[in-house]
């Protein structure tokens, strides 16, 4: 049984111990998602340390939201739900084997997500000449609680941490055109793309949150 | 997109109390989309659907439980700021 495999048939893709491509698909699958929610906790803990502050803090967190660039961050919105988009359309072009099809909507997703970053290199640099970056340079902007502070050691630490997994998800996609030039991928066998959309996607998600809680929290009291 | 659009505009309505929940209730329903659509959700096998839905469990554990502790500290008058 153990040398089933090595059986003329059986595909180079499969590693000895699934009985066939199908089952080591969904092996590594349920692996990614299992990785995911480890994944959903991390950026969890953040989320609850700022749902804490902000109900401690509630003004000084409005204020200090007000302060972030809206336009740039609802057009990063677009841009990552877009770069989302191009990679579930790679995903499919692997699914229908379509090699030049997966290239171009990775290197789309690729130049999507660099956008994404640009515009984010933009904003902290905006942080850093307005003086609202947390540290020995930091000035309390007028009007505030001193605690807006905190709100922007949050605002770093959640889009760093956002920007952290943007950048290893482009280095994953570079990866993946590498893989797709040489043929690795075909009808039969094309997980990697798979797994790395739902790192994509997951992403995405990630954002779809940060996006109304960091930029969006206090505009209605302007 | 459309959605996105919706979320903007509804930030700037005066809605008291409610701007937050209708903020998150359509980054929740935009999160779904993704995760049905996009990341198949909707064709996975039970199993996978099973743990997704585990990681809101764990996380509706960690942000219940933490502010259970918070937001009930002002009410011993001891805490109280």
């Amino acid at each position: 049984m153990a040398d089933a495999h090595a059986m003329a048939g059986s595909p180079p893709e499969l590693q000895h111990h699934f009985v066939d491509l199908a089952a080591q698909k969904e092996a590594s699958a349920l692996g990614m998602w299992i990785f995911l929610v480890t994944e959903v906790l991390f950026f969890g803990g953040m989320f609850t340390a700022y749902v804490v502050y902000r109900a401690a803090y509630t003004r000084a967190f409005e204020g200090a939201s007000n302060l972030l660039d809206l336009r740039l961050g609802a057009f990063n919105t677009a841009v990552l739900i877009l770069s989302s988009l191009t990679m579930a359309l790679a995903v499919w072009a692997a699914a229908h084997g379509k090699k030049t099809l997966i290239i171009l909507y990775l290197a789309l997703t690729i130049l999507l997500g660099s956008t994404f970053l640009g515009v984010k290199v933009v904003e902290y640099q905006q942080k850093f000449a307005h003086h609202e970056v947390p540290g020995p340079h930091f000035v309390i902007p007028e009007g505030l609680p001193r605690q807006a502070e905190m709100f922007f050691s949050l605002y770093f630490c959640m889009t760093g941490l956002h920007a952290l997994h943007m950048i290893i998800g482009i280095g994953l996609l570079a990866w993946l055109i590498g893989k797709a030039r040489r043929d690795a991928f075909s009808v039969r066998y094309n997980t990697p793309v798979e797994m790395v959309g739902l790192y994509w996607h997951f992403v995405d998600i990630v954002w779809i949150f940060l996006f109304p809680l960091l930029y969006l929290l206090g505009r209605h009291t302007l | 997109m459309a959605l996105t659009a919706l979320t903007l505009w509804a930030a700037f309505q005066h809605l008291g109390v409610w701007n937050t929940p209708v903020a998150l209730a359509i980054a929740i329903t935009k999160a779904a989309l993704v995760a049905l659509v996009f990341m198949d959700l909707k064709d996975s096998p039970r199993l996978t659907m099973f743990v997704a839905g585990a990681s809101l469990l764990w996380l509706a554990f960690l942000v219940v439980i933490t502010l259970s502790d918070y937001l009930t500290r002002p009410w011993l008058p001891i805490y109280a700021r």
